[in-house]
């Protein structure tokens, strides 16, 4: 701004600028910049704070209204003669989208409305230091010049805000209803019950059972399907690359195949191997006059197999990673340790595991994450199988994102649901904060 | 002059954004007059006239398509000049998708769906009542299908079909040996049965559905009063009980876990000519008439005490949607490609059982559909209360474990437990 201005001073005598720009800003939008005599963006601004005024007015009683009532009329059917009406009522479903738009708009202009004034003051104390105030080409240029990177990223933040912070207060929004199947709009108004839905899922006991059994399969799942994965990758990676092994590149191919087939494909081919009546496995087990594994009908069997398959799609990934970082590790600190006699073993223990450690340790993070909320494999493979009569809905290998998608699809417990959904988002949102933050890159950003 | 950042982009930006939402606020109470509530249809206000279709009328129809969805549409479009869309829509998918697409406008005018999920559609308010044609519709059908279309005393269907499941035979391999009673199939099984070459005598589908038959048989329901009382659940009733233990003696010729009895392991099995007898919905008949053996179809057997498993039925029906903008040819549609003569050709075009009664002379000869209509004649209509949804969520695993040989009646009784807390809190 000052780098633009002229820098010529203007007989003005010294007034309080600032202050009567600023609380011109406060009455109306557009006032402080035509007192500062910027014109063309005083009256912009004042046309857009009038259009703004007339839709808060017009919009914003009624979305309050639809937020706190969630709608009042119910639909139902009218008998007219022989032939039945429809009669609509509300559906809070749509209230409770359209009124959260309005109020995310009206947050969006209060934003613009402060930063009106802001610049009303800033504008004002320029003026008081003597500064002449940007005409309208010049605020344009300057914002073309210099504020060009704000304007572009104007889009994408608008479309956060609208499609994927808007769906997520809903989500949450949600949890503090009694909005289930029996309650479905737009026969029926949904109605505000507070934390019922929290009290009952963590205080009933059949459903606290459930939730706590299975939110403790979820993380032994997600950290032993992270660990197989990982050490699988880190193994099958060590052996491609040591010396001596000839054709390396065919076996990189080779293991990279279980990755290169669609997991979709794979895991349901694989529900039909380890059929424990029928399935190649045992069949091949049988002949061999051993006796059949219950891979998919016993829980800690299927809970094993789940790990096993998961680890057959998982560990070329890792290796392909891993092989990646080997190849950075300088040379010469081998041969430093061949010099003084280091055995492979220890080699591998103190240069090799360190080195790829240093670099993999954010992605063995983001793959438990990742691994938490694995929906496909579990659903895919096992659907939750073997049943339990003692659970509410969940079998003995489903995870939170399964049963959430059970009690959401299957039983249409939508409160429910969201409770766990916030669950879930609080423990993945935990792990990806603390692990963006450790990073590098953050850290440097920090420091400057 | 940092916060002038987006702000001219923004305000651009937001005056767009606003002129889209700007109408939209205002709306939920204009909705109240919505096009289903006041499209024509003061003609037929007093029932004596004859109800004519809207002028303009076009119509969306969701099924699941097959010869005969098509012939049907055909049939109606040349007699009223009635342009109809026809979209793939399974019938226990149809009631998910209205429930966001009605309100929406880009819903059905009439769909078509299974009678287990009525109650809920109702509950949900998607379905108008079969008003003007109540008459006819149960003139022509058989009052279970009639019953099962039917909620809390209001007729809302259009039946077109019927189904249930029955005892598929592989006339091949079991030639001409006695199947009167289970001991007979447990006999032959015992002989038949190959586990090395996977060869059996006899399978079913593990789902509830086909299971609850043999406690149905000995007295056994899910809800009293004939499907509709909720309060009075009889999965662990004396007859249950009795039916559950039956059940568990046929592990001796199905010796596996029913998790590993899937639909797939056993479909193949069937298909390739290994599986004898095979318990499965009337829906495979298209199927299963076009294998390479001889197909027929019995009613299940009597079991001890002469007491033959009584199967689970459903219906099939049309349904016309509260937010159809012409109700009225909605009616026409779905009345017309349900009508006797309609179910006729459903039989002859794709081996649908009718739901209309009557006109055995008119449908298929063959055995297959000959041993359907006689179980038909010994099943239960399963219930079109939305409380069905907990049926199979506490059966199954119910059945799992005294498959697994959990105690019978202390399984069941922890299964009815279930579903009573499951209906109570509501």
């Amino acid at each position: 701004m000052q780098q633009l201005a002229i820098g010529s001073k203007y007989p003005e005598p010294s007034k309080k600028f600032r202050k009567k720009a600023a609380l011109l800003s406060v009455i109306a939008m557009g006032l402080g910049q035509i007192y500062n005599r910027q014109y063309v963006k005083g009256f912009l601004m004042l046309a857009f704070y009038v259009y703004g005024i007339f839709t808060a007015v017009t919009s914003l009683p009624h979305a309050l209204w639809a937020l706190v009532t969630l709608g009042e009329t119910e639909t139902h059917l009218q008998k007219v003669g022989r032939i039945y009406k429809q009669v609509m009522g509300d559906h809070s479903i749509f209230l409770m989208v359209e009124s959260l738009i309005t109020v995310f708009i009206m947050l969006v202009l209060i934003w613009l409305y402060i930063a009106g004034i802001k610049d009303a003051y800033r504008t004002g104390k320029l003026r008081e230091e003597g500064v002449r105030p940007n005409t309208f080409k010049q605020t344009l240029s300057f914002v073309a010049a210099y504020r060009f990177p704000h304007i572009v990223l104007a889009v994408p933040i608008l479309g956060v805000v609208f499609f994927t912070v808007m769906p997520i207060i809903f989500m949450i929004l949600v949890a503090f209803t009694d909005f289930t199947r029996e309650t479905m709009p737009p026969a029926h108004l949904i109605n505000w019950e507070g934390l019922q839905a929290f009290k009952e899922l963590l205080r009933t006991k059949a459903w606290s059972h459930t939730f706590y059994s299975v939110t403790l399969w979820t993380f032994i799942w997600a950290f032993f399907a992270t660990i197989t994965g990982y050490f699988g990758g880190f193994a099958a990676a060590l052996l491609v690359q040591s010396k001596g092994i000839r054709f390396k590149s065919f076996w990189r191919t080779a293991f990279i195949l279980p990755f290169a087939i669609p997991m979709f494909v794979s895991t349901l081919i694989m529900r039909n191997i380890f059929n424990g009546q029928f399935g190649p496995v045992n069949q091949y087990l049988g002949m061999l006059g051993i006796a059949k594994a219950p891979w998919l009908s016993d829980p800690l069997w299927a809970k094993i197999t789940l790990v096993l398959v998961n680890f057959w799609l998982s560990f070329p990934v890792s290796m392909l990673m891993i092989i990646g970082i080997l190849s950075t590790i300088p040379k010469d600190m081998y041969e430093a340790a061949d010099i003084d006699g280091a055995s492979g073993s220890q080699k591998t223990r103190l240069i090799t595991f360190p080195m790829v450690m240093y670099s993999m340790a954010p992605l063995i993070i983001m793959q438990f994450v990742a691994n938490i909320n694995n929906f496909n494999i579990v659903y895919l493979l096992t659907n939750g199988k073997p049943l339990n009569g003692d659970f509410q809905f969940a079998g003995h290998t489903d995870i939170l994102i399964t049963w959430l998608f059970k009690l959401s699809m299957e039983q249409g417990k939508y409160n429910y649901a969201s409770v766990i959904g916030i669950f879930i988002f609080i423990v993945l949102s935990v792990f990806a904060i603390w692990n963006v933050r450790r990073t590098k890159a953050f850290k440097e950003e920090d420091a400057s | 002059m940092t916060k002038k950042l987006g702000l001219l982009a923004l305000c651009m930006m937001l005056i767009f954004v606003l002129s889209a939402c700007g109408g939209k606020p205002g709306s939920g109470a204009e909705n109240s007059g919505n096009a289903a509530a006041d499209s024509g249809g003061e003609a037929v206000a007093e029932g004596t006239e004859e109800l004519t279709p809207e002028p303009g009328a076009e119509l969306t129809f969701w099924t699941i398509k097959d010869g005969f969805s098509d012939y049907a549409v055909q049939e109606f479009e040349k007699k009223y000049n009635i342009k109809v869309t026809v979209e793939d829509v399974a019938y226990w998918d149809s009631v998910a998708r209205m429930t966001t697409d009605g309100p929406s406008g880009t819903g059905a005018d009439v769909f078509g769906m299974t009678n287990d999920f009525l109650g809920g559609a109702v509950n949900a308010g998607l379905v108008l009542p079969n008003d003007y044609f109540e008459e006819d519709t149960k003139t022509i059908n058989r009052k279970l299908a009639v019953d099962a279309s039917t909620y809390e005393g209001i007729l809302y269907g259009y039946p077109r079909s019927v189904y249930t499941y029955g005892l598929y035979v592989n006339k091949d391999l079991v030639k001409d040996a006695k199947l009167d009673t289970w001991d007979d199939v447990i006999a032959f099984s015992k002989k038949f049965n190959d586990v090395k070459s996977n060869k059996y005598g006899f399978m079913f589908d593990s789902g509830s559905f086909y299971l609850f038959s043999f406690l149905t048989g000995y007295g056994g329901y899910i809800f009293g009063s004939n499907e509709t009382d909720p309060t009075d659940i009889g999965v662990n009733n004396e007859g249950s009980v009795k039916g559950m233990t039956f059940l568990k003696s046929l592990k001796d010729i199905l010796p596996f876990k029913l998790t590993d009895m899937t639909r797939d392991a056993k479909n193949g099995l069937w298909e390739q000519g290994k599986l004898a007898m095979n318990l499965d919905g009337s829906w495979e008949i298209g199927k299963y008439s076009k294998l390479p053996f001889q197909v027929a179809v019995i009613p299940l057997p009597a079991m001890p005490e002469g007491k033959a498993p009584v199967t689970l039925a459903g219906t099939t029906s049309y349904y016309v949607s509260t937010y159809s903008k012409y109700p009225n040819a909605a009616k026409l549609f779905a009345n017309f490609i349900t009508s006797k003569d309609m179910q006729i050709k459903d039989n002859e075009l794709i081996g649908s059982i009718p739901a209309a009664e009557g006109i055995d002379d008119s449908i298929r000869k063959d055995e297959i559909m000959q041993g359907f209509l006689k179980q038909i004649e010994s099943s239960r209509m399963w219930s079109s209360l939305p409380e069905m949804q907990y049926f199979g969520q506490y059966m199954d695993p119910a059945f799992d474990a005294v498959w697994n040989g959990a105690d019978v009646k202390a399984t069941l009784d922890k299964a009815a437990e279930g579903m009573k807390t499951s209906i109570g809190t509501k």
